[in-house]
């Protein structure tokens, strides 16, 4: 996955074309290829960070989903309870 | 940190291990340092940005988990009171009726009190007025 983030061998090429020499340009790419491989963010990394953060909020959603239920559940409980006992008073 | 992200030395020293030209070596790393530290973002911006990110959620996770308490607490309040105002009401509602009942029943008793001493009295002169007949 990481070595598709540039392709050295093609930045080479279009180099020598424009008459680098064969070692400029192999130098200039392997120079460039280490500051995008292991400085720059790429579109790899921004995918990978939003995957992280999806899951971070579907996680957050659930549980708070999950607390919700609980909450209404016994607040729920607690007004039957009431009813019934205002039913029983009649 | 922003200097760390473009080691502009180490890739001059590269190029030039390359046979670029001492000037020609520095112009290309300054000029892509400048774009490194100026436009590009680094993965140190991503990591930073993902911190930022977590914890904004964390902060907003906790935010809704209180409102969620204070609306919980406020709700149980409110059932509490019309507890007890239904409560309340109950009591005063069987109080009045309990007086109602009670005035009815005097009502009742006196009411019947001279009905039946009437008969009563009716029935004692149709049999005194018998006995003196026969």
């Amino acid at each position: 996955m990481r070595t598709l983030a540039f392709d050295t061998l093609e930045f080479a090429k279009k180099l020598k074309a424009a008459n680098f020499t064969q070692d400029q340009a192999e130098a200039l790419a392997e120079a460039i290829a280490g500051i995008v491989e292991e400085r720059l963010g790429s579109k790899q990394d921004l995918k990978e960070l939003e995957i992280r953060l999806e899951a971070r909020l579907r996680e957050m959603e659930l549980r708070l989903r999950h607390d919700l239920t609980l909450r209404l559940g016994a607040m729920l409980t607690a007004a039957v309870a009431i009813v019934a006992a205002i039913v029983k008073l009649l | 940190m922003r200097t760390l992200a473009f080691d502009t030395l180490e890739f001059a020293k590269k190029l030039k291990a390359a046979n670029f030209p001492q000037d020609q070596a520095e112009a290309l790393a300054e000029a892509v340092a400048g774009l490194v530290e100026e436009r590009l973002a680094t993965k140190q911006d991503l990591k930073e940005l993902e911190i930022r990110l977590e914890a904004r959620l964390k902060e907003l996770e906790t935010s809704l988990r209180r409102d969620m308490k204070e609306l919980e607490t406020g709700l149980r309040q409110d059932m509490k009171e019309l507890e007890t105002g239904l409560r309340h009401d109950m009591k005063e509602l069987e109080t009045g009726l309990r007086r109602d009942m009670q005035e009815m029943e005097l009502r009742l008793r006196h009411d019947l009190t001279l009905r039946l001493g009437a008969m009563l009295a009716a029935a004692v002169a149709v049999v005194a007025a018998l006995v003196k007949l026969l």
